[in-house]
């Protein structure tokens, strides 16, 4: 019984240093001059605003992220068939600006990983 | 109303202390979320963790369920996150604390229930011999 209670103790031990080595699995935020015409998305209240952005189609843009709240948020973006083409860090209390890959003229719809009922749509012309 | 004193070993407090901890800090973590869904879910392990210390005798009569169905909802939260995610540190933290509490729940379980297949099997039977009872009571009496 001792042999089995401190098996299981280690592995919970074991779980607990495992996952205060975890990292994040977001793209983080690139380094370089931020482009001031950038598309400003703020999160409030458990909320986008604006919930419609619209960018160039058929090259790389950068997208700011206001979060504005304690609440941890990000921008994660999909195509019309539901792929994913990106996902921003995940901020809290925080203005982060993502470096977004080209997207081919169209709707893309985006949600907040952490809070799905969050959303909006990034037109590309 | 209350449970009379038990004696507990220092193990047995210290593990009892750990489960408290970890469903606190999963509480804690959840309710930082934001949001109705992470905000029951961290009501939920408070509530858990009260239910795991209070000396009520109810309570203590049924210690064994709360293990069981603190260790489920552990279990629950931690497969909802691995389908819908996210996947980030503050995540890995919460569901390494969560694997730590069911972990220490099962501990806890075999220390002071025993085997659980007997301990259900036990209540089972305590509830057949008391329905049982009750029907030949109402029997009696028509």
């Amino acid at each position: 019984m001792k042999r089995l209670t401190l098996t299981l103790g280690l592995v919970a031990l074991a779980a607990v240093l495992a996952a205060c080595s975890g990292t994040s699995a977001a793209p983080a935020t690139p380094a370089g001059p931020a482009d001031p015409d950038a598309p400003v998305v703020t999160a409030k209240d458990l909320a986008f605003s604006p919930t419609e952005v619209t960018v160039p189609a058929g090259a790389p843009f950068q997208l700011v992220l206001d979060n504005q709240e304690s609440a941890p948020h990000n921008i994660a973006i999909s195509d019309s068939t539901g792929a994913s083409v990106f996902k921003g860090e995940i901020v809290t209390n925080q203005k982060v600006t993502y470096q977004v890959p080209a997207l081919a003229a169209g709707a893309y719809p985006f949600i907040c990983e952490v809070h799905p009922d969050m959303n909006g749509t990034i037109t590309a012309e | 109303m209350f449970a009379r004193p038990t004696s507990l070993r220092a193990t047995d407090v210290a593990i009892r202390i750990g489960i408290v901890g970890l469903a606190l800090a999963t509480g804690y973590i959840h309710s930082t979320l934001g949001g109705l869904l992470f905000t029951l879910n961290a009501v939920g392990y408070v509530v858990g963790a009260i239910a795991m210390v209070i000396p009520l005798a109810l309570a203590v009569r049924f210690r064994w369920a709360i293990r069981l169905g603190l260790m489920g909802y552990a279990a629950t939260t931690i497969i909802g996150w691995a389908i819908q995610g996210p996947y980030y540190s503050t995540a890995y933290l919460a569901k390494g604390i969560e694997v730590a509490l069911i972990v220490l729940l099962a501990i806890d379980f075999v220390r002071m229930d025993g085997n659980p297949v007997t301990v259900v099997r036990r209540e089972l039977s305590s509830l057949f011999a008391l329905v049982t009872r009750r029907s030949g009571r109402v029997g009696a009496a028509a």
